[in-house]
């Protein structure tokens, strides 16, 4: 159960910082189709210079300090890639579907292309050692075991920047004037400006947070999976869109779809681990429980949306561009 | 002749108005531009090759080391299934609706292909027939799945064909790996699919002697005939106007009568059963020197499903513009590889494309815009003629200079 819990743990805080990435970016008015671009980017920064780094040694006792550089470098990288798509969807009012699907596609290349232009053997792959980041701790190890396993021993400080970040985007949305005024300009951006907001400065203040977070999300993404970086997420970036959509756009129901989506899809590569499904394996020999549990968080998900789905919470300006006239 | 001439100019101003119009030279000042960022790209990271590098690039289909006009069947043969999925994606954004599972339709298309196309032997004349319209109906129904769930459920289109694409991939390698099938149609030392029996290949027809073993099938002539088809059904066609009526305003196309939920459906099934088509030709094609194409079994989403996004981008949604932007990024990308030839990562074509579909977005804007910049300095010079009449009988046109 402990290791089924910490492994989807992996799944669920990318997918958590991602989807409030896109929430601030579509509560401001720009439908953020870029998500898994920005998150390529971030990824790229991030393992890049660990790789680098690793390899010289810099802060070798230190390595959460140099986590938390590369976490920041993969926002500042995301958070550069972001304006590509608020100048092109904030500023030239441009179709902001064409603009995000661009920067997918801009991230995947330039991932690639930069990882083979400056790596030796012009590789792919950049490596890195996860290892060192894990926590290991033995904190609360003779009593709790499996609290130790899940949140000392096999965490990453990643998992805590989730929360962190979790909470602060729920207070920045809910109570403070940043908040409402970011919701009003993707809600109803005539009546904002009509206020004496300036709509523009918030949508591109929604995007480059956006991109910051997405850029973040990425590396948290990569980090704990594989052992090297391959220019990809895997659809995650859609994933976490498809996770927003789910959650209405409000912090704690994305939390909690992104809850529900990692747990389904931690168990389609942890299934065997538990017994009783070993179980009921070995009696249906001819069922395909691999498929079946592969299929599970999609089908899930499917289901919950159907059933909650019949009043969407969307910002309403949201992809529609703003134009102010200065009446 | 004043009235030859008369007749010219308002033709002109016709086609010059006309949002295609727009649309085209906005896409060739994209591509302009796409290109310029390239070799730029390429003088500054290998100043000495870059000459070589950006011959090549330009080059395209002229590659091939067998000679241009293989080159150009070559191009044609890899363009024909991201037609497919850009008509499918185009399709679905003329009606409102964004298909973003294009790649979940085509592998499903894919996959019921393969089986009639490996199991159907019985069917003898007919398997190749039966095969594509398998595809198609696979294809059909898995778009039309996002569209239920959006016309019954409210569930967003974009959310629902993304778990559907993965739904149909983790399925469709379910099923080969399944005890059932895969004696049947995996080759198990490759984990590939096995070749489709040679009578539901699809036939050469004369590309074989136009264009000898460059794998070019008649599937391009039906790509075309479908474009085509798809643009007389949205533009001339109730059927089309109906559906094109509901992606620009649902509750007014209620209103005026259209069945709003039954179009939705529609419109993302023709979608779906476009890809599926594609997947289908692509499975059944013959391929390069007769060796058939197979399917790899792998969890990832095929990619030809979301190359259809830019293309249909790039040709502003329209069903003829697809073929021409598919034809263009298909030249550009067999430039690649020829590329890495002279010390130039064959990325460098990909960061082009993407930068080319980045200012599309700009250039129709800006072309769209120009029509009113005009109409500004009408404005303008009508405003100084009032102040200084003296300047009436003075050619309106000296003052351009």
């Amino acid at each position: 159960m402990a290791f089924f819990i910490s492994q989807s743990l992996y799944f669920i805080i990318p997918l958590l910082i991602v989807a409030l990435a896109g929430m601030f970016s579509e509560k401001s008015g720009t439908v953020n189709i870029a998500l898994e671009g920005l998150m390529v980017m971030g990824a790229f920064c991030g393992t890049f210079f660990i790789n680098k780094m690793q390899a010289v040694g810099f802060l070798e006792n230190a390595p959460q300090f140099l986590l938390i550089i590369a976490l920041l470098l993969a926002g500042i990288g995301g958070a550069l890639f972001s304006s590509l798509l608020g100048f092109l969807a904030i500023n030239m009012r441009a179709n902001q579907v064409i603009g995000g699907t661009a920067i997918n596609l801009l991230a995947g290349a330039l991932a690639v292309f930069l990882a083979r232009q400056f790596q030796e053997n012009h590789a792919v792959q950049i490596s890195y050692n996860k290892e060192a980041f894990r926590f290991k701790s033995d904190f609360l190890a003779d009593v709790f075991p499996n609290l130790n396993y899940i949140f000392f021993n096999q965490a990453y400080l990643t998992l805590y920047i989730g929360i962190i970040i979790l909470i602060i985007s729920t207070i920045v949305i809910y109570k403070t004037r940043f908040g409402s005024r970011l919701s009003a300009c993707g809600e109803h951006p005539e009546a904002a400006q009509s206020v004496g907001i300036n709509v523009y400065r918030y949508r591109w203040i929604g995007v480059l947070f956006s991109g910051f977070l997405g850029g973040i999300g990425g590396l948290v993404y990569a980090l704990p999976i594989s052992v090297s970086f391959e220019g990809t997420v895997g659809g995650y970036g859609f994933l976490a869109l498809a996770v927003l959509i789910f959650g209405q756009w409000k912090p704690l129901r994305v939390f909690l779809a992104a809850i529900f989506f990692g747990l389904f899809k931690a168990l389609s590569v942890t299934f065997f681990a538990f017994d009783w499904i070993n179980n009921i394996i070995e009696l249906l020999p001819n069922v395909p429980f691999g498929t079946i549990f592969r299929i599970l968080p999609y089908i899930a998900t499917m289901v919950v949306l159907a059933i909650s789905s019949k009043s969407s919470k969307a910002p309403k300006a949201s992809g529609i561009p703003f134009d102010f006239k200065g009446r | 002749m004043s009235n030859f001439n008369s007749k010219i100019k308002a033709y002109w101003k016709k086609i010059h108005k006309s949002d295609g119009f727009s649309a085209l030279t906005g896409a060739l000042l994209a591509i302009a531009i796409g290109l310029l960022v390239g070799m730029v790209l390429m003088i500054i990271i290998n100043p000495e090759n870059s000459m070589q590098g950006i011959g090549r690039l330009l080059k395209g289909m002229f590659n091939n080391p067998r000679g241009g006009w293989i080159g150009l069947g070559q191009m044609l043969y890899r363009a024909t299934p991201i037609i497919f999925t850009g008509l499918a994606v185009a399709f679905a954004f003329k009606t409102g609706l964004f298909n973003i599972g294009a790649t979940g339709q085509y592998t499903v298309g894919i996959f019921a292909a393969l089986l009639v196309g490996v199991l159907g032997d019985k069917l003898g004349a007919f398997q190749w027939i039966v095969a594509v319209l398998a595809g198609m109906g696979a294809g059909f129904i898995w778009g039309a799945i996002p569209g239920i769930f959006k016309a019954r459920y409210n569930v967003h289109e974009v959310i629902t064909s993304i778990m559907f694409n993965y739904i149909g991939m983790y399925l469709v390698n379910g099923l080969l790996n399944s005890n059932s099938l895969k004696t049947l149609v995996v080759d198990g030392s490759t984990n590939r699919t096995v070749k489709i029996d040679q009578t539901a290949r699809t036939s050469y027809g004369f590309f074989n002697d136009l264009f000898p073993n460059s794998g070019l099938d008649i599937s391009i002539l039906i790509a075309i005939g479908t474009a085509i088809l798809m643009y007389f059904i949205l533009n001339k066609t109730v059927f089309g106007r109906e559906l094109k009526s509901v992606g620009l305003n649902r509750d007014a196309a209620k209103y005026a009568g259209v069945n709003e939920k039954r179009s939705i459906v529609l419109s993302m099934a023709i979608s779906g059963m476009l890809a599926g088509l594609g997947g289908a030709l692509f499975i059944l094609a013959p391929s390069v020197y007769n060796l058939g194409t197979v399917y790899p079994i792998e969890n990832v989403l095929l990619n030809p499903g979301f190359d259809g996004i830019p293309v249909a981008l790039l040709a502003s949604s329209n069903p003829i513009g697809v073929i021409f932007s598919t034809t263009f990024v298909s030249y550009i990308k067999l430039a690649g590889n020829s590329m890495q030839g002279v010390g130039f990562v064959a990325e460098i074509v990909e960061i082009i494309i993407a930068v080319i579909i980045y200012f599309s977005a700009f250039s129709l804007i800006m072309t769209q815009n120009i029509g009113n910049i005009k109409v500004f300095i009408k404005k303008f010079k009508k405003k100084k003629q009032k102040e200084k009449p003296e300047f009436k009988g003075i050619d309106p046109k000296a003052g351009e200079k």
